[in-house]
C-alpha cells in the first residue's frame, strides 16, 4: 500500500535533522512518522504521486522504481526540492538507515538524508544521488549502483566525483567490461582499491583523464577505450579472464 | 587540483572563435546554435567537428560535419541535458582517418550566450538564468561555472539586473565576494593564469584587473584563510569603487524614497 508523496517544510526538515542528531548521539528514538503526513511538517504536491514501499534491494532497484514513479514530477522541481527527497528518506528510512546488529542506527552526516544541492554534495544523498545517476545512465549505472541503498560504495563515490567521465558512454562500457562480474552482479573483488593501485578503478579514472587530452573519448566505444588502456589493466580485461 | 600535460600537440581553440547561443525550445528547455571559425587554425579539412553540451551528469553530442564542410545537425534541442545548472559546451576537432579518435583541437567550458539577454556576443563571467525561486529574488549557483539565478516570476528582473542601481549596489558586490571566496577557499585556486578555460582563473583575472588590486595570496599554509578574506575585501571595495555601487544605490533610493 502506497502513500502520497509529500515535501517536508522547513519545520519538518528541522525535526528530521533533530532526529538524525538524536541517532548520532546514540539515542534509540522511534522515527517521527508524523513527518510523513502531518500538515504542519510536510505538504502534498500538486501532482499527487503515490509512492509504494520497496523491498530491500540495491540502489539500482530503488532508483529504477523512483525514476518511473516520479516521472510526472517536473524535473526542475525534482532537482531543487530538498523537502521531497528528505520526505522520501523518511519514507524509506528502513532502507537507507537500517537498524544495525547492536540495535542502533547510524545515519552519518545530514546530507545523506537531506540533500545539499551543491556540486560536491549533490550525489551524497542516499536516494537522490543514485536516482540522478540512474536517470541519466539507466542500466549502464549498474556497476555504480549495486550496493544496498544505505551504502554508497567507493566505486560510486569515485565516479560521481568525475562527472565528465560518468556521462561518457564508452568509459562506462569499458568500466563495466573491466570491473563488473555479471555472475555475482557485483564489482570484481579488489577493483575498488582505496589507493591508486595499478588497474584499480581510481587508476582507470586517472588514466581516462589523461586519455581525454589526447583522444575524443566521448566518441569511442568501450572496446576501443580498452584498447587504449596500458598493461596495468590487463588482469581485468575480459579476454584475460577467459584465458 | 592536478595540472594536466598536453603531450600530443592538441591545440586549444581560442574561445573567441566559438560562440554558442541558447534559445528557448518547444521540444526541450533549450535549443542551441553554434557559430565557429576554424579557418586559420590549420586543421585538416576532413577532420570532424563535434559540439558537446553538458550539465552535471547529463550530456549530448552533436556532429557538425567536417572542418572543410560544416553541416550543422537538423536538431540541436537539448532534450537530454539538464537545464539547470545552465548547460555548458565544448567544441572538438577530431581526426577519424589517420589515427581514429585523435583529438586535434578543443575549445572547452564554453558558457553560452542567451539570445534573450545579451546584445553582444561574449564569454560571460556570470551567466544569468531565470528560475522559479519561490519567494527568493536571486541566488548564486556555484555548482560549477558561477551562474546568477533570478526569479523568473518578478516583472522586469532582467532589466533590473542589467541597469538598476539598487541591484548593482546590493547584489553584485555580494556576488563578487561569494564567487571569489569559492574560487580561493573551496576550489583552492589562487593562480589567475592556472587554466584559461576555468572560471576560477577568469574570475581571478577579472579581480586583478580592478584598480589597485594586488595578486591573490598564495596558500603557503600560514593564515591563508584570513589573507584570502582580506584580499577578497579589497577586491569588493575596488569593484564597488569602479562601478560606483554606493552612488548608484543612493541614486536609486533617492528616486524611490523621494
Amino acid at each position: 500500500m502506497g502513500q502520497t508523496l509529500r515535501s517536508l517544510n522547513p519545520r519538518g526538515l528541522d525535526r528530521f535533522r533533530d532526529y538524525l542528531d538524536d541517532l548520532r548521539a546514540g539515542k534509540k528514538a522511534p522515527l517521527p512518522e508524523a513527518l510523513l503526513h502531518d500538515d504542519g511538517l510536510s505538504s502534498e504536491l500538486d501532482e499527487q504521486l503515490i509512492i509504494a514501499p520497496q523491498a530491500a534491494g540495491t540502489q539500482l532497484d530503488l532508483s529504477r522504481y523512483l525514476v518511473s514513479a516520479l516521472a510526472p514530477l517536473d524535473q526542475s522541481r525534482a532537482d531543487r526540492d530538498d523537502g521531497v527527497w528528505a520526505w522520501l528518506s523518511v519514507y524509506y528510512f528502513e532502507l537507507v538507515c537500517p537498524v544495525r546488529g547492536d540495535g542502533a542506527r547510524r545515519p552519518g552526516l545530514d546530507y545523506r538524508h537531506v540533500p545539499h544541492f551543491t556540486y560536491r554534495d549533490r550525489y551524497r544523498h542516499l536516494i537522490y544521488g543514485p536516482y540522478l545517476v540512474f536517470r541519466q545512465l539507466g542500466i549502464r549505472s549498474i556497476l555504480l549502483l549495486c550496493s544496498p541503498p544505505s551504502v554508497q560504495g567507493a566505486i560510486y563515490q569515485d565516479f560521481v566525483s568525475r562527472q565528465d567521465l560518468i556521462v561518457n558512454r564508452g568509459a562506462m562500457e569499458a568500466a563495466m567490461l573491466l570491473y563488473f562480474d555479471s555472475s555475482t552482479m557485483r564489482p570484481r573483488k579488489g577493483v575498488a582499491s582505496s589507493v591508486d593501485a595499478p588497474g584499480s578503478v581510481r587508476r582507470f579514472l586517472r588514466v581516462l583523464q589523461q586519455l581525454d587530452l589526447t583522444y575524443d573519448i566521448h566518441g569511442l566505444d568501450g572496446k576501443k577505450i580498452l584498447e587504449l588502456l596500458p598493461p596495468e589493466f590487463d588482469r581485468w580485461r575480459p579476454q584475460r579472464k577467459e584465458a | 587540483m592536478m595540472r594536466r600535460l598536453n603531450y600530443t600537440g592538441r591545440r586549444r581553440i581560442p574561445k573567441k572563435k566559438v560562440e554558442v547561443w541558447l534559445n528557448k525550445s518547444d521540444v526541450a528547455t533549450y535549443q542551441f546554435e553554434c557559430r565557429y571559425d576554424l579557418s586559420d587554425l590549420e586543421f585538416p579539412p576532413e577532420a570532424r567537428v563535434f559540439v558537446e553540451a553538458f550539465s552535471l551528469i547529463s550530456y549530448m553530442r552533436f556532429d557538425f560535419g567536417t572542418v572543410g564542410h560544416s553541416e550543422p545537425p537538423e536538431s540541436t534541442h537539448l532534450t537530454d541535458v539538464l537545464a539547470q545548472p545552465l548547460p555548458k559546451f565544448r567544441l572538438k576537432v577530431v581526426d577519424n582517418r589517420q589515427r581514429y579518435g585523435l583529438l586535434l583541437g578543443v575549445a572547452d567550458q564554453i558558457v553560452p550566450n542567451r539570445a534573450d539577454l545579451l546584445d553582444e556576443p561574449r564569454q560571460s563571467l556570470l551567466p544569468v538564468d531565470f528560475c522559479d525561486l519561490g519567494d527568493e529574488t536571486w541566488r548564486l549557483q556555484l555548482d560549477d561555472w558561477p551562474v546568477l539565478e533570478l526569479n523568473q516570476n518578478i516583472d522586469n528582473i532582467s532589466e533590473a539586473a542589467r541597469a538598476s542601481g539598487a541591484f548593482l549596489g546590493l547584489v553584485y558586490p555580494e556576488v563578487v565576494r561569494r564567487v571569489l571566496r569559492h574560487a580561493l577557499l573551496v576550489e583552492g585556486v589562487t593562480d589567475p593564469s592556472f587554466d584559461d578555460s576555468a572560471w576560477t582563473s577568469l574570475w581571478l583575472r577579472f579581480a586583478c584587473s580592478l584598480p589597485q588590486v594586488t595578486d591573490p595570496p598564495q596558500d603557503d599554509g600560514v593564515a591563508f584563510e584570513a589573507r584570502a578574506e582580506a584580499w577578497i575585501d579589497s577586491v569588493v571595495q575596488a569593484f564597488c569603487a569602479e562601478k560606483s555601487a554606493k552612488a548608484s544605490l543612493e541614486s536609486a533610493l533617492a528616486g524611490e524614497l523621494g
